[in-house]
């Protein structure tokens, strides 16, 4: 046997593999038992074989980026295997996401909570950007939550490594309503700052309990945020109206936007306004983020254990109508010949279809 | 420099986190070797290949005989190639990789170095004399194109090479991703020569000029590197540092100097600086934390000479004579069974669907029962002698059968071995594939624990 395939049997052996407990469209999930330990594991198994063009590029930068990230507040890969033609990646077992927290109804949130989780995130959002990594696709529903309370950031499908200076990145990432307005006029030269921009929009829906900019399509995602917060100008963004895709959208006054979190305190509402700036060069950085005084002010953040979490059994949920229509393309950057692919397009039929990580 | 030995621990080690980013990464953790353990690794591996090629040569030779072929003698122990052949052919084929990036696609440099990268480090794990380079070489380039965001359609791929078809390519994409034990991510120099420069022109009265001037002929020198082991013993600072001293060396030496006696007292600048050592002990960690870059300058000018060294012995020009006789003898001494169109080849590829047909027949077939809520469809176990000729270079129908082991095989139809699952389908699992596609066709659900 080849030393390579021989190394790979010894890691598959260390596992077993049970049950069934989410489908996508690229992967398989498995209720896994790590055999020395007994411990639980998720076992992702990504279908491939089948592929034109050989192995997914989804998958491989999923695999590619767990491979090397390890933090408490990311998801840990602890071992990757392949059966056949199959990889499987041994993932740790998480038992709901952030989405499922937030459409619980029965659960109420203090600011405190609300604070341990955004704490927890840009933990792990800082330690990926100081890695060189961007995320592109942080939603709540790619934000678990561990038995103990800890949240981890999962779903690398989408994530890349920072782009030498001045070579172009695809526009058509993050899942459309945590997307920022510089990808919709199809920005192709972008930072770490696309990230910051989701998680504004994640720490907005906390607060609501309801997606902060929920756009039917792109232009509608413009419009929906610029009704929000008024039309952009070029002092409050520089250079924007040269954007590729730049269209008129009309002028939409300013409003006092924060106010509709004012729940959230007065430094909540700055940090909210900060991370969702207009010019991406003006947004904090995660780091910066984590030091802004939100987070050293009373509330002190709910330790994980204590968080609110859905006590019903997870059950697979409807779709939200970004996910079935407005998934982000996958394709060629900078220059690439690939072809433009919709990623995870889920069945327009299947409105109460299992999501791709629902553990039971 | 000691270069601590090859971690043992996998992915599911706990959270330690390193120095520097740098030694999180899978390239710090398993593809580190010290020169020693590289030779050692090479040379195992060119042993126990030789053995395989030998044994399969035997085997290759019965199945040719049991046909009633003509056979000619296999070659004798002195044709197979030594690790210095294959390391030769090895730089033959990295060089190709530049040659293809460069003037085939158009490719940037990331795609070429991380394609050297997975060449080398699949002969890591892998013999020449298993794995033909030519062959292994474009599944390399067209992954790597894919894991650094610049994928390229199969059919523009293969366009750029002569004889090569898109199965060629698919076919070894998997084994190549296994070799390299799914880790993708390979840091090169290049970022670090460019985090270099910034750090030179951050000097007092930086040489602009000087920097600008010896940027591109560093650039050479860390291409020549792809062509060395320095990846796989040196750290991407420490390789592109060198590249610079390579191509200016007042200019990194008074850079040195600069830093090390303006940083040599202050502690605090420390964190922002790279770490270039990679001792994990603690004692001279702490003492290492006071220094640039966590290490004595007379250590660091003694690493850059070795890495200086290595380029330059590694740069010159292929005797192109010299691999054409390797790849001549090559062409004696591979394994057969992974040569298509040999008998041996047929054959496992044969037993390979066969048993792998047999295994989704017996899952659907299972499937199938549970659904009618019935036993057994098929009766009893069958067991047969399946004796089907092997005819070389021609496509035999399935289920020319044979089972079991490479050792204990029998050529010309094996003795069929009995599945576990007591179904008795392997001896007729040509049959059983049909029965298994139709019965997945009529949308039987598939058992969940597969």
């Amino acid at each position: 046997m080849d030393l390579a395939a021989r190394e790979n049997t010894q890691r598959a052996e260390r596992w077993v593999k049970g049950v069934k407990i989410g489908e996508g469209t690229f992967a398989n999930v498995y209720k896994g038992v790590e055999k020395a330990t007994k411990r639980k594991v998720a076992i992702k198994k990504i279908k491939v074989g089948e592929m034109k063009d050989g192995l997914d590029m989804t998958a491989l930068r999923e695999v590619k980026f767990l491979q090397e990230l390890r933090h408490p507040n990311i998801i840990a890969l602890l071992d990757v295997f392949s059966v056949k033609q199959n990889i499987n990646l041994v993932l740790e077992f998480l038992d709901t996401d952030l989405e499922a927290v937030i459409r619980d109804k029965a659960l109420i949130f203090q600011n405190a909570d609300i604070k341990s989780w955004m704490a927890m995130s840009l933990r792990g959002l800082e330690y990926i950007h100081r890695n060189g990594v961007l995320h592109r696709d942080l939603k709540p529903n790619n934000l678990l939550i561990a038995t103990n309370g800890e949240l981890k950031i999962a779903d690398f499908g989408l994530a890349r490594e920072f782009a030498d200076a001045g070579s172009k990145m695809t526009c058509q990432v993050i899942t459309r309503w945590y997307r920022p307005p510089e990808l919709l006029f199809s920005s192709r030269y972008y930072s770490s700052a696309v990230d910051i921009w989701s998680m504004g929009t994640i720490f907005v829906e906390l607060i609501l309990r309801v997606p902060f900019l929920a756009g039917e399509t792109d232009i509608d995602q413009l419009k929906k945020t610029f009704h929000a917060m008024g039309t952009p100008t070029e002092q409050d963004w520089p250079g924007h109206t040269k954007l590729p895709d730049y269209h008129e959208l009309g002028s939409y006054p300013k409003n006092a936007w924060w106010n509709m979190i004012s729940s959230i305190g007065r430094e909540g509402q700055d940090l909210a306004r900060e991370m969702l700036r207009y010019d991406p060069p003006s947004r904090p950085s995660a780091k910066q983020a984590l030091q802004h005084r939100f987070f050293t002010s009373y509330p002190r953040p709910t330790a994980p254990i204590a968080l609110p979490k859905p006590l019903a059994e997870l059950r697979p949920r409807a779709l939200a109508p970004d996910e079935t229509k407005g998934k982000p393309l996958l394709g060629a950057e900078g220059g690439g010949s690939g072809a433009m692919k919709r990623k995870a397009e889920s069945p327009t039929a299947g409105k109460n279809v299992a999501r791709k990580l629902v553990f039971a | 420099m000691t270069v601590p030995s090859q971690p043992e621990a996998g992915p599911s080690t706990s959270l330690v986190p390193g120095p520097s980013p740098f030694h999180e990464t899978s390239q710090f953790r398993h593809w580190r070797y010290s020169p020693s353990s590289l030779a050692e690794i090479r040379e195992e591996l060119n042993k126990r290949s030789v053995e395989v090629v030998a044994r399969n040569t035997e085997l290759e030779k019965e199945a040719q005989q049991s046909l009633g072929h003509e056979y000619t003698t296999p070659p004798s122990p002195t044709t197979y190639l030594t690790v210095t052949d294959e390391l030769l052919l090895l730089r033959f084929y990295c060089s190709q990789i530049s040659k293809i990036c460069r003037h085939g696609f158009g490719l940037p440099e990331v795609v070429e170095s991380t394609a050297i990268s997975y060449l080398k480090r699949f002969y890591l794990k892998n013999s020449v004399m298993e794995w033909h380079p030519k062959n292994i070489m474009p599944t390399c380039l067209f992954l790597a194109a894919k894991t650094t965001n610049y994928p390229v359609l199969i059919d523009t791929f293969i366009s750029k090479f002569s004889k090569l078809t898109p199965a060629d390519v698919l076919d070894t994409e998997f084994l190549v991703a296994q070799s390299l034990g799914f880790e993708f991510w390979v840091r090169g120099g290049e970022k670090a020569l460019r985090g270099w420069s910034l750090d030179m022109q951050n000097q007092p009265h930086p040489p602009f000029e000087v920097i600008q001037k010896a940027l591109p002929i560093a650039l050479t020198h860390l291409s020549t590197s792809l062509l060395t082991d320095a990846e796989f013993i040196y750290t991407p600072s420490q390789i592109s540092l060198a590249c610079l001293r390579l191509a200016n060396k007042s200019l990194v030496d008074t850079f040195l100097d600069e830093r090390y006696t303006s940083l040599a007292n202050s502690s605090s600048t420390r964190t922002s600086t790279p770490s270039l050592n990679d001792d994990d002990d603690d004692d001279v960690e702490k003492l290492e934390r006071s220094l640039p870059y966590g290490i004595e300058k007379s250590r660091l000018l003694e690493i850059l000479e070795q890495i200086e060294q290595m380029i330059e012995s590694g740069g010159g020009e292929l005797d192109l004579k010299k691999v054409k006789d390797v790849d001549k003898r090559l062409k004696q001494c591979t394994n057969p069974e992974k040569i298509p169109g040999t008998a041996l080849y047929i054959k496992r590829k044969q037993e390979k669907e066969v048993s792998e047909a047999a295994a989704k027949a017996a899952k659907t077939l299972k499937a199938a029962t549970a659904a009618a809520d019935r036993d057994m469809v098929f009766g009893d176990i069958i067991q047969t002698q399946s004796r089907k000729p092997l005819s070389p270079r021609v496509t035999v129908p399935l289920g020319a059968g044979g089972g079991g082991g490479s050792g204990k095989m029998q050529i010309g139809g094996g003795e069929v071995e009995i599945s576990d699952s007591g179904m008795g389908i392997r001896g007729e699992s040509g049959g059983m594939l049909l029965g298994g596609k139709g019965l997945k066709d009529v949308g039987l659900p598939l058992s969940a624990d597969e």
